[in-house]
């Protein structure tokens, strides 16, 4: 039985596909194209300079090695953790769980504020090291050097390797290992031999996740690289907006945009055949609870670990940020309100709070307005069309937030659309970044809909509006909020494509945090660490409302 | 002494006892049935003897030597799991070479052990299948291949037949005698069917409850079961209580009762199991044997099982009782009035009510 006809399917269709014509694609064909034409001043094409220029392999390079290292060091640190949470029961282990996600949900320009508060020259580590054996200088010097960038990479993907490992390793027949020890391998032999060749699928796939992520990193190496260290990223960004070099810049982005596209198509095959034909054990038989002298050693380091690295930037973030000259003062939240003429900002920095809400709830909206439809056509009987669309709205996830933004800045700041001085540039960019997400969140709840609910509706003589507002709005309600609260804190966490698009007038939370860190001074770094704490208690407030909300358990990405 | 030795095992779970002073031996050759309901604790007693699992008290001992400090890698004990745990990541050959492959073997010697163990299990020519698309019973001889490929000392199966479907399993327990019997090994074998633990065993061990209620041969077990428990455990059915009488047998619901064997002093309760196939039918005014008791019933349902009839038989205080008669002797049909007679050969007297 039909209830929608097909044509009515298509329309739904119809919006969301204009929009992402329009704020996607139109941005990617103008730096496609502006990268193909030869600069005329210098008559040479920019595809030529970016190979035959050093700088541009080195950043290649370094881009590319970093992802590799950070990647390494995350799986060694995060392995032996995902190995407690597949094997162990133990007390505080979903609030644990969920603590060990809030990094990864955090801004990237948080997360390195967190890291400067920790181990800056002036951080947390040096202040007491100082204190304690009464140095002159602060002895971690690691700010503005490769080990802060990686260690920050590691603290924000670790979660990546915990889940999708740990939510396969956890399904793995414990039997499979006994067996193995039976047979003669020692602990070691059976982890190699089995444990390890059935874990590869999931560790290859969560490897190359956090490649991805560390491919395109922006926010952390740019405020914790400083100026030695440049990703791709970052180099466009430069080439755009200090040189003003935009054919570099977009040659820049076109590389950034097929690198990622690659990866990401390698990840979602990767995905599929990663379905092995293994007969999942319930959770149940594979997970016991620590007895035994070395159980609990290997539980309670772990745990420590995870706690102490995981928490201690979010813990002297907020430290610092109430750490004022005269003792503990809630001052830089003070300064934060007050219009202080030594302001770095046009505008008081209050104004960035108000200016994120707003484009963050503009951002909802649209998300919303596009996502729900979208996601609707998606959940229909399959058919080519759907098989077409659903990989193309997910688009938008696998091109870096640094490259939408600077397509917005090619493409978008001359007629028939001159939006570059209208403040309604930022939630635009904004609900592009969030627009598959809200798709993904609403999905799994539309196509859990039993047909025959509709069916009896219909049946009972209701219209097919009726329909969907009876039956698929109450059961999509709580997707919604899911949607609804990723794409808010989704917009209020944005570094990468705001650093473009916005105004200098109307600045976001992240924006100001970047200008503060980026000054000297006790008080602009007070008030980036008292912006930086709220904006981190509101993410991880908002992820922690997504947990509660979302429809299925989420254990992958 | 026997090649292994459990003694006085002890394990809890929080406070609840999974197994309770248990002692078990076994000869060299033999096979132990580990014989009970699930969670009475008998995969757990496996699992310690692997090393898997840890005792709270008692040891085991393989050949005289305790095994508490050597891990179960180094035990050469082979296992088979209920699900075969075979390795989904390597096809049937590696998967029964594994062992081997881990003791340093040359590839020559492990091609011809291979070869030799999947002809033992008759899987010849399986070699490269892919272990994920197999049938079951197919798993079940790989995973069998697998555990004796390296000739274990000790071969522990867990329900070996467990996971597979009823019609496979009793051709398939034939085909694991013969194997197990062929290559000889000392075998401790958990199951929860007693049919199968009869077919294999050469002793049984009834487990209840974390204690072992019963360790005797098959038939001994069958014949004279140890307690109520072992009795009900292996589906005896016709069990009525009594006491032992002054003069000469027992007093029960069903008038006196002259079971075989009766060395308990009078006025002790105890429990009587009627066989079911010890029960004979007479007609009125035959004359019976003083040591044999007569009763009168009604026939309340007759089942036919192919070779004999079962019938439930209430007595008339209102007792039922469950019988099997054979064909040939035309048994009545329900709601006609029988008499029966038990003669001693037809009771067993259980001491001791548990």
């Amino acid at each position: 039985m039909k209830h929608i006809s097909s044509k009515s399917y298509a329309l739904l269709a119809a919006l969301p596909l204009v929009f992402l014509a329009i704020f996607y694609f139109y941005p990617l064909i103008k730096i496609l194209t502006v990268s193909l034409t030869l600069d005329e001043t210098l008559g040479f094409g920019s595809l030529k300079r970016l190979i035959t220029r050093g700088i541009y392999l080195r950043t290649l390079w370094f881009t590319t090695w970093q992802a590799v290292v950070s990647t390494i060091l995350t799986l060694l640190l995060a392995l032996p953790g995902t190995y407690v949470f597949a094997r162990y029961q133990f007390w505080g282990k979903a609030l644990l769980r969920s603590f060990t996600t809030v990094p990864f949900v955090l801004p990237t320009v948080v997360v390195a504020a967190a890291f400067h508060s920790l181990l800056g020259p002036g951080g947390l580590v040096n202040a007491g090291l100082m204190k304690w054996f009464h140095l002159t200088s602060p002895p971690v010097a690691i700010d503005q050097t490769i080990a802060l960038i990686l260690i920050a990479h590691v603290f924000y993907n670790y979660t990546v390797v915990l889940r999708i490992v740990g939510g396969y390793w956890s399904r793995l027949d414990p039997g499979l290992t006994e067996s193995a020890k039976m047979l003669g391998a020692s602990p070691g032999k059976a982890f190699f031999k089995v444990t390890l060749p059935l874990l590869s699928p999931a560790i290859l796939a969560a490897s190359l996740l956090v490649f991805i992520f560390c491919f395109s990193s922006f926010g952390v190496i740019l405020i914790l690289g400083g100026p030695r260290f440049a990703t791709i990223e970052v180099e466009i960004y430069r080439q755009a907006i200090h040189l003003l070099n935009l054919p570099m810049a977009a040659v820049l982005s076109l590389v950034q945009i097929l690198f990622t596209f690659a990866l990401m198509w390698v990840y979602t095959r990767l995905q599929r055949s990663r379905s092995m034909a293994l007969k999942p054990a319930s959770r149940a038989v594979t997970q016991k609870k620590a007895d035994g002298g070395i159980d609990r050693l290997i539980l309670a380091a772990n745990v420590s670990f995870m706690i102490l690295f995981l928490g201690l930037p979010m813990f002297s973030l907020m430290v610092q940020s109430v750490t004022t000259e005269t003792g503990v003062s809630l001052g830089f939240y003070k300064n934060l309100f007050e219009n202080a003429t030594e302001s770095v900002f046009f505008v008081p920095p209050a104004d960035a709070v108000f200016y994120s809400l707003g484009f963050a709830l503009a951002a909802l909206l649209i998300a919303l307005t596009l996502g729900v439809p979208a996601a609707v056509f998606l959940a229909g009987p399959a058919n080519r069309a759907r098989s077409l669309l659903d990989p193309l709205f997910m688009l938008p996830l696998s091109t870096s937030a640094v490259t939408l933004g600077f397509g917005f800045i090619l493409a978008l700041d001359k007629p028939p659309l001159n939006l570059r001085t209208s403040p309604i540039l930022v939630p635009l960019a904004h609900t592009l970044v969030a627009f598959p997400f809200v798709v993904r969140s609403l999905l799994p709840a539309l196509r859990s809909i039993p047909p025959k609910l509709k069916d009896a509706a219909a049946m009972m003589g209701a219209g097919p509006l009726k329909v969907w507002q009876t039956v698929d709005l109450p059961i999509l309600g709580r997707a919604l909020v899911v949607g609804a609260v990723f794409a808010f804190t989704i917009s209020l966490g944005e570094f990468g494509a705001t650093l473009f698009v916005a105004r200098p007038q109307t600045p976001t939370m992240p924006l100001a945090i970047y200008r503060f860190l980026g000054q000297p001074g006790a008080a602009n770094y007070g008030q980036a660490m008292a912006m930086s704490s709220i904006l981190m208690l509101v993410s991880a407030a908002g992820f922690m409302l997504m947990e509660k909300f979302r429809v299925t358990q989420g254990e992958e990405f | 002494m026997g090649l292994l030795d459990v003694v006085d095992i002890k394990r809890d779970f929080n406070g609840v006892f999974a197994l309770d002073s248990v002692n078990l031996s076994l000869e060299a050759g033999n096979l132990l049935c580990l014989l009970g309901p699930s969670g009475c604790g008998k995969t757990t007693l496996l699992r310690i003897i692997a090393g898997l699992e840890k005792t709270d008290t008692g040891i085991v001992k393989f050949d005289g030597r305790d095994l508490s400090r050597i891990s179960p890698h180094r035990r050469a004990f082979g296992m088979m799991f209920q699900d075969f745990s075979l390795f989904p990541h390597k096809n049937v050959y590696d998967n029964v070479a594994f062992a081997l492959q881990l003791k340093k073997e040359s590839p020559k010697r492990v091609r011809r052990r291979v070869m030799q163990m999947l002809h033992l299990v008759g899987l010849e020519g399986f070699e490269m299948r892919d272990v994920n698309r197999l049938s079951g019973g197919e798993c079940q001889r790989v995973a069998l291949a697998r555990s004796l490929a390296s000739e274990p000392r000790l071969l522990m199966l867990d329900e070996p037949l467990g996971s597979l479907d009823r019609a496979l399993r009793e051709r398939l327990l034939v085909d694991l005698y013969r194997i197990i019997k062929q290559v000889g090994v000392t075998t401790l074998y958990v199951t929860h069917d007693h049919a199968e633990a009869f077919t294999v065993a050469d002793v049984i061990a009834v487990m209840n409850n974390g204690r072992v209620a019963q360790v005797d041969k098959p038939e001994t077990l069958y014949r004279q079961p140890a307690n109520e428990y072992v009795a009900r455990f292996l589906g005896f059915r016709n069990l009525v209580e009594g006491v032992v009488a002054e003069s000469n047998g027992i007093n029960s619901v069903l008038g006196r009762l002259y079971p075989q064997k009766i060395q308990v002093s009078p006025g002790t309760r105890v429990t009587v199991l009627i066989r079911p196939e010890g029960a004979r039918i007479i007609d009125a005014g035959q004359a019976v044997d003083p040591k044999e008791t007569t009763i009168l019933g009604t026939v309340k349902e007759r089942l036919f099982k192919g070779g004999h009839v079962n019938l439930t038989v209430q007595t008339e205080p209102g007792f039922l009782l469950n019988f099997d008669f054979s064909l040939d002797l035309l048994p009545p049909s329900t709601g006609q009035n029988i008499r029966l007679v038990l003669g001693p050969s037809a009771m067993v007297l259980i001491p001791g009510t548990e």
